[in-house]
């Protein structure tokens, strides 16, 4: 499909239009300037530069924090069950490519496999991404370019908006999601122009020169990730300084790991999911008390292996998709390209 | 080409595979002061189809949810059964309930043990504790067909003789011809007869071809390890050698993370694994 053009007052003409049959998720400023993904009310208020939420978009609108699951009742020894389903038409706007990247991970971990996960399908079925490309680093953390997914996303968005800098953007169509959008909203959108789309590619060459992340060698430091060459020295200096807080976890785009728990007040309750940590001391403990990796080095271990080296061999890429909020998050500044420039 | 892909197929089943069924406690019965023995019927009146080594998740709402071996088999006609040992909350809630209560089930989960295709091998079960609970399941399925197989050795090892699950059984097995029931315990009552020490003391009771032999183990992780270690001494193929993990579980379905082992899950990739697969696994402790 040829590539389109929105221009920013059209944009916003956009938005309204797809408020009304869904709720929209895009970066705004709160009374404090801080900057997250949330419901828009004003379309105005909308921020139309790339930005990178704090937590990743996944957790926004398809598997979140906390999510329920099943409702429970319980009367005269039975129990009545129903499942939950909360998941509703949601569009995730202005969101960067790592993100785009996560959620292509996520499909697969949890919408592929050999079981189906019906939380995340039922909302995944009702999601539209609008992703907005990073023209400059979000910030000095950012290495999306060295692992292969960004600044500019090839494909996992239904439309990828690029800021042409002269008020409009290039939109970029990545599914029929995407192009129904476009055909209800004729209007708004105009064909680019061969000046617009030159634009674009000179755009995106120079995006992704940007010095994102150190200069290394995804392919060789991932194929030293094998049990024998892996850094022992770096490892230890990693478990050294880590303070098990599960901040990497909690904002990586594709951590998946979840606990299940019971809340229940006078005999009626709902099952849930909480985002886990596999860094904390009590993850791999079972009743009764044995810790299959009770030491800090064997989670440590179990997390970077799990993103460089397991991802890779089941799903065909490391599961590290550059995004840097592990880095952001770190209390220590333990920095996961460190650990990869160090296996290079 | 997508960046993120899997060769893996989807299953058609349940459309919420998290959503269990409700079964009817029907009989239970005490194996030890710690361990129960539970049947179940499902309300909906649909069985549950299952192989030899396959686990379910067992909840009680409010207290939560756990993966359970399944202790019966299905070749032979059995009910759905599981046994129970007293470990944490939801354990401990299970033990409160009495018979034509209620559980919920889903499942059955997991790979299984091979053993159809061992026939005409001989055959060593080697347990410990409460490692007899899930092995029982193979051994009712071989006992079942006992003349596809050639010599069966039961090796069982205990703490102290009250804690030996399924005594009865162990006596009616060890009357099935050509089956040797060995017992040992770590410390033994007054009036105890039999064997003193760790499992692997039984080995110099027994002889068996490694070539034509095929082992089942299931007990703590210091027995599997010296376990394993004196069948490789006795020249055991560690292909041969058949085991069930337990790990923390929440999904039982690959998606929660919590029952890795090495990069395998022990719930879809396991619970039984070869001792060759926990080797390369960095697991075989």
């Amino acid at each position: 499909m040829q590539n389109l053009k929105i221009k920013t007052q059209n944009l916003i003409k956009l938005i309204e239009a797809l408020k009304k049959k869904a709720t929209v998720l895009a970066p705004q400023a709160d009374e404090y300037k801080d900057v997250y993904l949330k419901a828009v009310s004003d379309p105005s208020k909308v921020i139309l530069k790339h930005f990178k939420p704090l937590m990743p978009a996944v957790r926004e609108a398809l598997f979140g924090q906390v999510e329920n699951m099943i409702n429970f009742k319980k009367s005269k020894g039975n129990t009545k069950l129903s499942t939950v389903d909360e998941s509703q038409e949601t569009v995730l706007f202005g969101i960067p490519a790592c993100d785009v990247a996560g959620i292509q991970y996520n499909d697969v971990f949890f919408g592929q496999r050999e079981f189906a996960d019906f939380y995340y399908t039922k909302a995944r079925e009702k999601l539209t991404i609008i992703s907005l490309a990073c023209v400059t680093p979000p910030n000095d953390n950012c290495f999306c370019a060295t692992m292969g997914h960004g600044p500019i996303a090839e494909e996992g968005f239904d439309l990828q908006l690029t800021d042409l800098g002269d008020g409009a953007f290039l939109v970029n169509v990545g599914s029929k999601k995407g192009e129904k959008i476009v055909a209800d909203n004729k209007a708004l959108f105009e064909d680019a122009t061969d000046a617009d789309s030159k634009k674009f590619e000179e755009i995106k060459k120079k995006a992704e020169k940007l010095p994102v992340g150190k200069n290394i060698n995804k392919d060789k430091a991932l194929g030293n990730m094998g049990r024998e060459a892996l850094n022992e020295k770096m490892m230890l200096e990693i478990t050294d300084r880590c303070i098990s807080c599960g901040a990497c976890n909690y904002t990586c785009p594709t951590c998946t790991c979840f606990n299940v728990v019971d809340h229940q007040k006078a005999g009626e309750g709902m099952r849930k999911r909480i985002l886990d940590s596999c860094i904390l001391g009590g993850y791999f403990r079972m009743a009764g008390g044995h810790n299959p990796k009770g030491k800090r080095d064997e989670r440590t271990r179990n997390r970077y292996f799990c993103k460089l080296e397991w991802d890779k061999e089941k799903f065909g890429d490391s599961g590290c998709v550059g995004c840097g909020r592990c880095l952001d998050a770190c209390p220590v500044k333990i920095d996961i390209k460190e650990v990869m420039a160090s296996l290079a | 080409m997508p960046k993120f892909s899997t060769k893996v197929k989807t299953k058609k089943g349940a459309e919420n595979e998290y959503l269990p069924r409700a079964a009817e406690i029907t009989k239970i019965r005490d194996l030890n002061p710690e361990v129960k023995h539970y049947t179940l019927k499902f309300k909906d009146g649909k069985a549950l189809e299952y192989k030899p080594g396959q686990f379910v998740q067992v909840s009680l709402f409010g207290v939560g949810e756990a993966p359970i071996s399944i202790t019966s088999t299905f070749e032979r006609g059995d009910d759905l059964e599981i046994a129970v040992r007293k470990a944490g909350s939801l354990t401990n809630a299970i033990h409160e309930l009495k018979e034509g209560e209620e559980l919920f089930i889903r499942g059955p989960y997991g790979n299984s043990f091979p053993w159809q295709e061992y026939k005409g091998k001989d055959i060593l079960f080697v347990a410990g504790g409460i490692g007899l609970l899930p092995l029982r399941s193979v051994m009712n399925a071989i006992f079942h067909h006992r003349k596809d197989y050639g010599k069966i050795w039961v090796l069982y090892g205990s703490k102290c003789p009250t804690d030996c699950v399924y005594s009865d059984e162990l006596v009616s097995w060890s009357k099935i011809e050509d089956v040797s029931v060995l017992q040992t315990v770590d410390s033994p009552a007054s009036g105890w007869k039999g064997n003193v020490g760790v499992v692997t003391t039984l080995f110099s009771k027994i002889e068996f071809d490694p070539d034509k032999t095929i082992a089942y183990l299931c007990g703590p992780p210091i027995m599997i390890k010296f376990t394993n270690l004196t069948l490789e001494e006795k020249k055991m193929r560690p292909d041969d050698i058949i085991t069930t993990m337990e790990m923390h579980m929440k999904c039982g379905i690959g998606k929660c993370g919590h029952c890795l082992i090495g990069h395998k899950y022990c719930c879809t990739d396991g619970p039984v694994f070869t001792y060759a697969q926990l080797k390369t696994l960095g697991a075989e402790e």
